[in-house]
């Protein structure tokens, strides 16, 4: 039996299926990522006739990026690949094609409307962004010195043109009392992805400013 | 190995390229994209139960 006839007899769920999925999540995270760094996304996507747009290098030189579009890539061509191509049993081996280049298929398919969400929000004409942030700035909470501090330094960066203008829109949000689901909505992440954003833009804005003595300046 | 193992093992992704490419992928990185797939099927059932 092969690997598809034993998970559909457990209806493509429960632990094996599970298991299954994250095998998924890693391939699918080093194949799309992997042809996003490279730039060989947009070409692969072209010979299988899909319009996905093309990234800028900016775009491709950001980890942070490229782990954002891949993961909710992958994330949503597992839930497709699962109803749209194993369930109603769309792949046959018998065919020739591999259950791998399917599952490839089927994010590149996910990938062109990710990019295009993903692109939609990042590049916002810059002033539109320091518009809209200042203001919501001058309205936000302060709970203490740091949030102070930081609402200080994120106004500056995001004046001085920041380099990740999603970290200067998520620390905004973020300082205004937003949920992480609230901002993930807002920049087409995850929940997960919104924090690990605003972390890593708390650190860096902490390493800038902080004393030899380790202390804030 | 156990059974589901051993299947992948001989299905296309256990290539060796596949298999190496899996093992590039931190447990992390791929956490979040099964979390993140649960999220969207939720949300799929969601829009399939909400009355038109």
């Amino acid at each position: 039996m092969h690997l598809v006839q034993h998970l559909r007899q457990q209806g493509f769920q429960g632990e094996d299926w599970d298991f299954f999925v994250n095998e998924l999540a890693r391939y699918g995270l080093a194949v799309v990522s992997g042809w996003m760094r490279s730039g060989l996304m947009a070409s692969k996507c072209a010979e299988k006739r899909i319009v996905a747009p093309a990234l800028p290098d900016a775009v491709r030189q950001d980890p942070e990026a490229i782990d954002e579009i891949a993961t909710e890539t992958v994330a949503e061509a597992i839930v497709h690949f699962r109803d749209e191509v194993l369930v109603p049993g769309v792949w046959d081996p018998a065919k020739g094609a591999a259950l791998k280049t399917f599952f490839i298929g089927q994010c590149m398919k996910r990938y062109a409307n990710v990019a295009r969400r993903w692109l939609n929000h990042d590049l916002r004409p810059s002033t539109e962004v320091v518009t809209h942030e200042r203001d919501v700035l001058d309205r936000g909470r302060v709970t203490g010195v740091e949030d102070d501090v930081l609402r200080s330094l994120t106004a500056q960066r995001i004046l001085e043109g920041v380099d990740n203008p999603r970290a200067a829109r998520a620390l905004v949000m973020d300082a205004l009392g937003y949920s992480n689901a609230e901002i993930a909505i807002d920049l087409g992440t995850t929940p997960d992805g919104a924090s690990s954003l605003i972390k890593r833009a708390r650190a860096a804005i902490r390493r800038q400013h902080s004393t030899p003595e380790g202390g804030t300046a | 190995m156990n059974k589901i193992q051993r299947q992948v093992a001989k299905s296309s992704f256990g290539s060796k390229a596949a298999t190496a490419a899996r093992a590039s992928v931190s447990s992390t990185q791929a956490a979040r994209v099964v979390n993140r797939a649960a999220q969207i099927r939720t949300e799929k059932s969601q829009d399939k139960r909400a009355p038109k």
